[in-house]
């Protein structure tokens, strides 16, 4: 027999009363515009081949999926309006909304989403031609079926925790790209994407910003807020100015040095929230000297990242010691991270066969070049605090005699380099996680190829082992202690050199009201924000 | 470097300023006490205290017993969470068929009832603990006092803690790590190292403070008898607090104090006018979060509520933060449906210092703990746990509390697995 489970919607009840068009219930205003800046700015604007967080942010502006969370990260009815879980928990099947349409748009304008969309957007994904990280979670869907209209089954290969929860992937209009089977990152639908979201895209400036509209169909009720615009800054000194000279309405991740000035100006409310995230140094591991564990241990302890991050944070984090936040589940507390301890270093990579130095103190591989590595950083224009970052970088492994060259790339040139070419020996990034503890995309051996997470090419069976693992096994305690271990190897191991989860802030001007953030996606519960009447007037350009 | 100007801070100025000319050297053990990094001011004040003059010493043990008392106030409110995460864990893993055979879950479910003071199902839960044959003779034993003790608790106000102590109950419970399945390694820990850290911290208080209580001179004496009782009060020693504090001159302190003393009176006896009492306290916050502590029925119960509700309204920006966290736990200890959590965590986030998110140089220790709590209460485990996780580097006791809390976040989560570079 069939579970049947009735869809949990969203807390509020506003979306119990409120049909596609209708305007919400709650009592506050529509009207205003809220402009907000980002550091850097969207490769894509598409669900499937967006890759980092500022384009996740924006497509949570744009689609939605089956199903989404609730504020207390409950799964609840997006899409879908109920579901029914095969008692082996492998068969999905889910009852469509009737109300949904895809924002207006040359050919889509009032067309109705239906189960076909579903099948085709997961088809696209799966597709071996469609380059998208979204590759490896889905890889576990065996067949998507339309059973009718408004009905869509997917089957999965096994089943999985959070089955539900897996299957929140945005929905696209396979029929509005260029070639409906796969999906190449050239298709203009990349650039002018259309969705169901609670806002449609405008127009993108010729100074990158991205202008939306509120989606007056909205199936949850038209979202209060008139215009949603981003801003994108090359600096992020520049973005945060932007915020105190009122050009920008909200900076989604503040800069850590800029919390203490905009805490103290009382225009604006400063909202904690936590990305799991943390920034590293990335080994590229087909680099036979990176190749080492000695060489990348001796880099760890080289670096005195606890100086760095009271110098350049102004000690406004934490430093880590494996692959996993510490607000994460998964992080081990037992393991400690590695001293800064340059003499060990040395130690280390004397043992690696590097003892030799020439000249200009810098250590001799065998062939008697220096042993020197290439660090790529992305770069827009200016980022004080990552230059004063890299180069302290390099300044630590100087003094233990490794030569570190860096190289500033701009941000789409940067994603080429390492996620594409791979052509990089050192890079530097930060990764934000969702609730999963899912770390499998980044180091399982068969994640390597283009735009898939594993660009640093690390193969560890063991590691493999163990992530196999975690991904099929159906008990979470069982996936703890099988995290832990994967915390343990990794520290020991160090395909990065782990550095340090900073504080996030999102600052935001108090005239935004009933403000709700998703830690991981941010936008989740946009259509609830609001502006005062009275504080909707004035134009930002 | 921001500081509330506290009550405790303007206890420590008044010191200061009545203080002999030469104290030069409890200069450092007041700062390292006012970034709140209390065993290093012990340990300072330690090493000074034999070239010390009696009025330097008088200060210097009062120093001592207020880094006591909030050390106390900090593992108190850190049982409090301790206690809610411990019973979620148990109650998560005992949803598992598997585990729920495993001895060690019934066992210390009963332990962490019996610490949240739910004798009745911690007496059956240990009852069950205590015939299982999975578990040694020693565990067994265990169990079976506990079991004993919860029964003499049943319908009782004291905690598990106190009333050990009184009948001599052994309560050292050792951590546990079920290795049986190498794929699922499960650990408890014990579940009163809170409470007793924190009965540990009221002792060492009062061993500092009685002495000033007695001895002490001048002000030294008065804020030493005012917070030995206050020690008292909060140990369990009602009508000895009462007692301490009956002939307290309380001329040279300030209304605030006068309250709070007379609240701490009624502990032990009741007053002829309660309501009377109520109405010429309700307006000091210390003095109302005491009456919370009473748990007074009516009339007083209504207006306490009200009045409790009001407090964050009246909190100005350089509110007390130990008084804002303490307000916060008594509002989560009251439940969703007397206040919704996002509200307390709103009330409470105002007075966190953002720019040192989790710092204890910045924020108080007590305040962080009601900032978790109330994440906790949100469903915002990655809040919590990052507040706890640097907590745990400057205090001990804490494992067991992040263990189970990440416990119920791994439970509980529902995310997809998506991981994205930052640009």
């Amino acid at each position: 027999m069939k579970r049947t489970m009735v869809a949990v919607l969203l807390a509020g009840a506003v979306a119990l009363s409120a049909r596609g068009g209708e305007n919400r219930q709650d009592g506050f205003p529509n009207g205003g515009r809220l402009v907000y800046g980002e550091y850097g700015r969207p490769a894509t604007l598409d669900p499937i081949t967006s890759n980092d967080m500022v384009g996740l942010r924006v497509t949570e502006l744009l689609f939605n999926g089956l199903v989404s969370f609730s504020p207390k990260n409950e799964v609840v009815a997006d899409l879908a309006e109920s579901w029914d879980v095969s008692p082996d928990n492998r068969i999905y099947t889910f009852k469509l909304r009737r109300d949904i349409l895809w924002h207006g748009s040359s050919g889509a304008a009032g067309r109705r989403v239906t189960a076909d969309d579903f099948v085709g957007t997961l088809d696209l994904i799966q597709h071996p031609r469609t380059l998208t990280p979204l590759k490896a979670p889905y890889e576990l869907v065996a067949d998507t079926r339309r059973v009718s209209e408004d009905t869509v089954a997917i089957t999965l290969k096994r089943p999985i925790v959070n089955g539900l929860g897996r299957l929140s992937f945005k929905v696209v209009p396979t029929f509005a790209l260029l070639n409906p089977d796969f999906f190449a990152r050239d298709d203009p639908f990349s650039q002018r994407p259309v969705g169901t979201g609670p806002y449609r895209l405008r127009e993108v400036t010729p100074e990158g910003d991205v202008v939306m509209d509120a989606n007056q169909s909205y199936h949850r009720g038209r979202p209060h807020i008139d215009e949603v615009v981003l801003k994108p800054f090359a600096d992020r000194n520049v973005l945060t100015q932007s915020l105190l000279f009122n050009s920008t309405d909200m900076i989604v991740q503040l800069n850590a040095r800029d919390i203490a000035q905009v805490e103290g100006d009382k225009r604006f409310n400063l909202y904690p929230y936590n990305a799991l995230s943390y920034t590293f140094f990335g080994h590229n591991l087909l680099n036979p000297h990176l190749r080492k564990k000695e060489v990348r241990q001796a880099i760890a302890y080289a670096v005195n990242r606890q100086e760095m991050l009271d110098s350049f944070y102004e000690g406004r984090g934490t430093v880590i010691s494996g692959p996993f936040a510490p607000g994460s589940w998964a992080y081990n507390l037992d393991v400690k991270p590695l001293s800064f301890d340059p003499v060990r270093a040395k130690e280390l990579l004397a043992r690696a066969g590097y003892s030799r130095s020439g000249a200009d103190g810098y250590l001799l591989t065998e062939e008697g070049s220096p042993l020197e590595f290439t660090l790529k950083v992305p770069i827009e224009k200016e980022n004080e605090t990552i230059k004063r970052v890299v180069l302290a970088f390099q300044n630590y492994l100087r003094q233990v005699g490794v030569k570190v060259n860096l190289e500033f790339r701009e941000w789409q040139a940067w994603q080429d380099d390492v996620f594409v070419n791979h052509d990089f020996d050192l890079m530097i990034a930060e990764w934000a996680f969702d609730d999963s503890a899912d770390i499998s995309t980044l180091f399982h051996s068969k994640e390597t190829g283009a735009w898939r997470n594993n660009f640093i090419s690390y193969s560890n069976p063991e590691v493999d082992g163990l992530i196999i693992e975690a991904k099929t096994t159906l008990d979470r305690e069982k996936q703890r202690t099988i995290n832990q271990k994967l915390h343990a190897l990794l520290a020991d191991d160090q395909p990065y050199t782990f550095l340090w989860t900073v504080t996030n802030y999102a600052a935001i001007h108090k005239k935004v009201r009933h403000v709700d953030i998703q830690p991981f996606k941010f936008f989740t519960f946009v259509d609830g924000w609001y502006i005062p009447t009275k504080e909707q007037a004035g134009s930002k350009d | 470097m921001r500081f509330a100007t506290t009550t405790l801070a303007c206890v420590l100025l008044l010191l200061e300023r009545s203080a002999s000319a030469s104290e030069p050297d409890l200069a450092g053990a007041r700062e390292l006490f006012r970034q709140n990094r209390w065993a290093e001011a012990r340990e300072a004040i330690a090493s000074e205290m034999g070239s010390l003059s009696r009025v330097d010493r008088d200060q210097a043990r009062f120093l001592l017993g207020l880094s006591h008392i909030r050390e106390a106030e900090l593992y108190r409110a850190l049982s409090f969470l301790s206690a809610d995460v411990g019973l979620a864990y148990m109650k998560e893993l005992a949803l598992s068929k598997e585990r729920r055979a495993l001895p060690w879950v019934p066992l210390f479910r009963g332990l962490y009832q019996l610490d949240a003071g739910r004798y009745e199902e911690a007496e059956s839960a240990l009852a069950e603990a205590a015939l299982s044959k999975s578990l040694t003779a020693e565990w067994r034993k265990l169990a079976t006092a506990r079991r004993d003790l919860a029964r003499s608790l049943k319908g009782r106000r004291p905690s598990a803690v106190v009333e050990a102590e009184v009948e001599g109950v052994d309560l050292d419970v050792p951590d546990v790590e079920d290795a049986s399945d190498p794929k699922k390694i499960l650990r408890f820990f014990d579940p009163l190292r809170l409470e007793t850290l924190e009965r540990r911290a009221w002792k060492s208080a009062l061993s500092e403070l009685s002495p000033l209580a007695r001895e002490g001179q001048g002000m030294a004496n008065k804020f030493g008898r005012f917070y030995a009782g206050y020690t008292l009060f909060f140990l369990g020693e009602t009508a000895e607090a009462a007692s301490l504090l009956a002939s307290f001159d309380l001329s040279t302190l300030g209304p605030d104090y006068h309250a709070r003393v007379r609240v701490i009176k009624a502990a032990s006896s009741e007053p002829e006018d309660v309501a009377a009492l109520w109405e010429s306290t309700r307006d000091y916050p210390e003095a109302v979060l005491l009456w919370n502590e009473l748990s007074p029925g009516e009339p007083i119960a209504s207006a306490l509520s009200e009045r409790l509700k009001a407090l964050p309204q009246s909190f100005r920006e350089s509110a007390d933060e130990t008084m804002v966290g303490r307000w916060g736990l008594a509002a989560l200890s009251r439940g969703p449906q007397w206040l919704e959590s996002k509200e307390v965590l709103v009330a409470l986030s105002r007075h966190r210092n953002h720019a040192n998110k989790n710092k204890i140089e910045w924020n108080d220790p007590l305040l962080l703990v009601a900032l978790a709590a109330a994440n906790y209460s949100n469903n915002d485990y990655p809040q919590a746990l990052e507040t706890l996780f640097e907590l745990a580097k400057s205090f001990e006791g804490l494992r067991g509390l992040q263990w189970n809390l990440q416990g119920v976040y791994a439970a509980r989560q529902k995310a997809a697995g998506d991981a994205r570079i930052a640009n």
